[in-house]
């Protein structure tokens, strides 16, 4: 190719699509608009736990934010020259950047949206007090340490409820840093505002990557979350694993009149038995 | 199902109000999209508000506004500086013994779509000048070597290893008056014969020889001199 032809002919999604992303916020929050939740409900054995719109909203988070991860650290080897070979590899990275911009913007703002009409769901991720120290009892429990089992635990457990908060805020602060990189692509930015913003996104690129590492391993890879793993893609969970695992949450699906005590149990009950263990 | 219809968001329920929002948010960026022009890769570019045009069988070669744009551009009256160009060949005769070579603020202007960083770009708070911003520039030349011109109208800065262009004087710290369309241009100001002026009509943009137009008036031809029109490209 030759020189100055580069900046003329190479495609950057950036540059000629700048309002697919745009347009994809606001259709991410339209869909929300028309999407109609459903609450977790016993069925056959298994719990409704995360519903369809929860697990669109998971699934393209993670999707975009892997592209956007392994895009954005290849954009990263590419500010040494001697890595560099031509034009094509920058755009490609660019253009990667792009698509998991999109998917990661998408499943954010669809869960922003599914949010702000169901404010009930934001107190559920949300931490309380108490759930550091819950936190702590209950790793602590499960590595033997204690044999002490600290509250009940939610729909939600108290480590995932604390890791809520910097997450959001990484979400938010790499999304709005995006946003604005992105504009110079269209307007002229203050050569300040883009540098904060490039700098701002950077480290929270690096947060995000380490916390991303837990969030893997603690959702994933151990053995105890395999059933909530399950969940995401299924949406179901074995009542007998909320039972033994998530028992504030079970108990408030039992006061909720949506899920059922089993037999064994109604009997234990009878002869005055407790129906949370 | 949750309760979302029952809470209120600003007197209209949420469901509704995301719905007009989202519907608004994608209006508005279907009227941004069609705001750029089909195939190419930047929005729709604002024509400069002025421009400069030379009589190059009027100038002298004297390099007075070469050194003067150095000058109020830099601090320093350096030739290697200057963002106009000023050639002579001393083997030709009049008129084609001095080329002057202006930036011609083209309508659409290659050098600024061909920068990769945006440091190439129109000012719309400068009569949409076309200028780069050294701040951005990384150095890559793409837009010297865009520039369809000869000489180039972007010039390497070897002391600050960046490209620098005509701005029409907008950002000229060493010169006490404003510059930019409207304001002054020093190459115009000093030049001793009149040479150089600055218009606020774009000339023909498929005419290449339509920013060497004729300055000399009947006082020039009284001197001796001619006063024919000279078609002459740059």
């Amino acid at each position: 190719m030759k020189q100055g032809d580069a900046g003329q002919s190479t495609l950057f999604l950036f540059d000629q699509y700048w309002w697919i992303i745009f347009l994809t916020i606001f259709l991410a929050l339209l869909y929300s608009a028309y999407t109609r939740r459903k609450d977790p409900h016993c069925v056959g054995g298994k719990v409704l736990r995360h519903d369809l719109a929860a697990r669109i909203s998971h699934w393209f988070n993670a999707g975009g934010i892997l592209i956007l991860i392994f895009s954005g650290l290849g954009l990263g080897f590419l500010m040494f020259p001697r890595l560099v070979e031509g034009t094509e590899g920058a755009a490609l990275m660019f253009n990667l950047h792009f698509v998991g911009a999109v998917l990661f913007l998408f499943g954010a703002v669809y869960w922003v949206g599914n949010t702000f009409l169901s404010p009930k769901r934001l107190e559920e991720h949300s931490p309380y007090k108490g759930s550091l120290k819950d936190a702590v009892i209950h790793y602590a429990h499960m590595a033997g340490l204690t044999k002490k089992e600290g509250g009940l635990t939610g729909k939600y457990e108290a480590s995932e409820r604390l890791a809520f908060i910097p997450l959001t805020f990484l979400a938010l602060t790499m999304g709005l840093s995006g946003l604005i990189k992105m504009s110079a692509h269209i307007w002229h930015l203050p050569s300040g505002l883009t540098t904060f913003a490039t700098v701002t996104h950077d480290w929270s690129t690096i947060i995000l990557v380490i916390l991303l590492v837990f969030h893997v391993v603690l959702a994933a890879v151990v053995p105890w979350a395999w059933p909530l793993l399950k969940s995401m893609i299924t949406g179901w969970v074995p009542v007998d694993f909320v039972r033994s695992h998530h028992k504030g949450w079970y108990k408030e699906l039992l006061e909720e009149g949506v899920c059922e005590l089993p037999e064994s149990n109604k009997q234990e009950k009878g002869k005055g038995g407790d129906d949370v263990k | 199902m949750s309760n979302s219809e029952e809470v209120k968001f600003g007197g209209m329920d949420r469901r509704s109000f995301l719905k007009a929002l989202a519907a608004a948010g994608i209006a508005a960026t279907g009227a941004g999209a069609a705001f750029m022009l089909p195939g190419t890769n930047i929005m729709v570019m604002p024509n400069s508000k002025g421009f400069l045009v030379v009589d190059m069988g009027k100038c002298m070669g004297c390099d007075t506004c070469m050194m003067t744009c150095s000058l109020v551009h830099h601090g320093e009256a350096s030739l290697s500086l200057s963002r106009i160009q000023i050639q002579q060949d001393a083997f030709q005769s009049w008129p084609n013994d001095i080329h002057m070579a202006v930036c011609h603020q083209c309508e659409d202007a290659p050098c600024v779509k061909a920068c990769p960083v945006e440091a190439d770009h129109v000012d719309v708070l400068f009569g949409n000048i076309r200028t780069i911003d050294p701040d951005r520039c990384i150095g890559c030349t793409q837009c010297i070597d865009a520039c369809p011109w000869l000489p180039k109208r972007l010039q390497w800065n070897p002391e600050t290893n960046k490209v620098q262009k005509c701005d029409l004087c907008a950002n000229t710290p060493y010169l006490r008056d404003k510059g930019g369309p409207g304001g002054t241009q020093s190459c115009v100001k000093v030049c001793p014969v009149g040479a150089i002026a600055y218009i606020d009509k774009m000339p023909d943009q498929d005419d290449t020889t339509a920013y060497n137009v004729n300055l000399r008036n009947k006082a020039w031809k009284s001197l001796g001199m001619s006063d024919e029109d000279i078609k002459r490209e740059g």
